[in-house]
């Protein structure tokens, strides 16, 4: 389980998180929606100390974390209990697609290689790159990085993988590769929270949805809920900005 | 005096002999000036407390100083106290043991750390941030980020400029002349202080100089291919791949 208390962060005067409180079962998937620059990737960044949010509190597991005076032992011990997937994939360039899927093991929590590489291969076949072991990502298409990115989180067995926008630096045809590995991976019951604008990911994989607006969480609710009676003006606003075509089908 | 080919040769062949010296006058500062070079471009990258700032201060002045400079306030600066204690002692011959080789390495290495601490903050830039937050996502520290992914990425690209670097500090050694130690400049010198024939020993230097730069520009080309090979091979293979 993780709960985020009373999560803020600003950038200067440009304050961009105002009080974020949010809970994630074990085993949920989460999307958060929200327009551009309502702090969606500023909120994931937090929850992983990408970025060192003012004031609030983490609580995962069984650890609890005060961002106000977080220490850096505290920090990793955070981010080896989290993983996450980026937007324009970020593999590591000097390595090739095994070993960076065993990296976070063998250099940051110290597995044997021979372990770790059983780990990894793993991760590789279930993402669908059994053939692509040894391939660099240079030698990669976007979706097949961005499975290499989903093995190196999932090999992890972290507690929560976080999505910033995983599909959205794709060609349109390599999307659904991505999103039936991310459908598989939540099948698995592997909690997840996900910044996307996927909405038919949303609506079929989502068990929460929270809507996120200048900062703040507007609203949540069920895929159900938010999708076929949002109650805020500002959900309504948004959703029929972003699917014109839904409003009549649904 | 008419020019006379002869004497390039008597020059050339007794020069040839202090190539190891001016070897010696470059490659030992290009290796402190990696190592060293590469820690102040870190430092300066993380802002390592007391240390970043400092650089920041430092190097721009430092790098401004001509080489022959740091080679002067050098000799000063360490034969001075050394004549001190040599005449409070009455050790007549401590300078003597001082050999001013040392010295020179010592200016040439510091001049060196400046000029490769750049090179190494530009190719560190090379290097996306999005890399350093991969790494930190899966747990790793800054120090194994850096071991394990930014540096290995650093060199390849540091390479050609590095090269470079050693160049001029190959040509830039010939001042420790100045300071009378006898290297490849000062040894084709040695000669022309006999027969006079000064235009003949600059000559016979130069060709020494051109020659060790070339096989240095080789060298390092070829080093660099390498590098290459090891890292976009990958973008070859690919179109290997797709051609099959
Ligand atoms: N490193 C930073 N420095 C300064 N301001 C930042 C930084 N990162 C984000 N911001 C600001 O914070 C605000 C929220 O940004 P954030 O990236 O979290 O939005 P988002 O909801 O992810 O938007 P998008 O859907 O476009 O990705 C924006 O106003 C942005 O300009
Ligand atoms: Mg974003």
């Amino acid at each position: 389980m993780i709960e985020l208390k009373n999560v803020h962060k600003a950038f200067g005067k440009n304050t961009v998180l105002k009080g974020i409180n949010l809970k994630v079962n074990k085993g949920e998937v989460v999307v958060i929606l929200g327009p551009s620059g309502s702090g969606k990737t500023t909120l994931l960044r937090c929850i992983n100390f990408l970025e060192s949010a003012d004031d609030g509190e983490l609580i995962i597991g069984d650890t609890k974390v005060d961002f106000k005076n977080a220490t850096s032992k505290e920090i990793l011990a955070v981010r080896r209990r989290t993983a996450m997937v980026f937007q324009n994939y970020n593999l590591f360039n000097n390595m090739n697609a095994i070993e960076n899927v065993m990296e976070g093991l063998v250099t940051g929590r110290k597995m044997p290689i021979g372990r770790a590489r059983e780990i990894a291969k793993q991760a590789l076949d279930k993402v669908g790159l059994k053939d692509k072991y040894e391939a660099y990502p240079l030698q990669l298409s976007g979706g097949q990085q961005q499975r290499v990115g989903i093995a190196r989180a999932i090999a992890l067995n972290p507690d929560v993988i976080l999505f910033d926008e995983p599909t959205s630096a794709l060609d349109p045809e390599l999307v659904g590769e991505v999103l039936s590995v991310m459908q598989a991976v939540a099948k698995e019951g592997i909690t997840m929270i996900v910044v996307t604008h996927e909405m038919s990911f949303a609506m079929d994989i989502a068990q929460h949805i929270i809507f996120m607006a200048d900062g703040n969480i507007v609203e949540e609710g069920s895929p159900k809920d938010i999708f076929t009676n949002p109650k805020e003006k500002r959900t309504k606003q948004f959703l029929e900005r972003i699917l014109p075509r839904w409003n009549y089908s649904i | 005096m008419v020019f006379d080919f002869h004497y390039v040769i008597t020059s050339f062949i007794t020069a040839v002999h202090y190539i190891p010296v001016t070897l010696a006058l470059s490659l030992i500062p290009l290796f402190i000036g990696i190592v060293f070079g590469t820690l102040i471009a870190v430092c300066r990258k993380f802002r390592i407390r007391f240390i970043a700032p400092l650089a920041d201060i430092i190097i721009p002045v430092v790098k401004g100083i001509p080489l022959v400079l740091h080679l002067f306030i050098m000799n000063f600066l360490i034969l001075k106290p050394f004549d001190l204690l040599a005449q409070y002692y009455a050790w007549a011959d401590v300078i003597r043991f001082m050999d001013k080789v040392y010295i020179a390495i010592i200016a040439i290495s510091i001049y060196a750390v400046i000029i490769i601490s750049e090179t190494m903050r530009s190719a560190l830039m090379s290097v996306s941030e999005g890399q350093y937050e991969a790494c930190y996502s899966v747990g790793l520290t800054r120090w194994q980020a850096l071991r394990r992914v930014v540096l290995p990425q650093v060199f390849p690209v540091a390479i050609p400029v590095l090269g470079n670097n050693l160049i001029g500090l190959i040509k830039g050694s010939s001042v420790v002349y100045l300071i009378t130690v006898v290297d490849v400049m000062n040894g084709a010198l040695t000669t022309a202080q006999i027969n006079y024939r000064f235009l003949e020993a600059y000559i016979a230097a130069a060709l020494i100089y051109w020659g060790i730069c070339l096989l240095t520009e080789r060298l390092f080309a070829v080093w660099e291919n390498h590098m290459k090979k090891y890292q976009l091979g990958s973008a070859k293979n690919n179109l290997r791949q797709e051609v099959l």
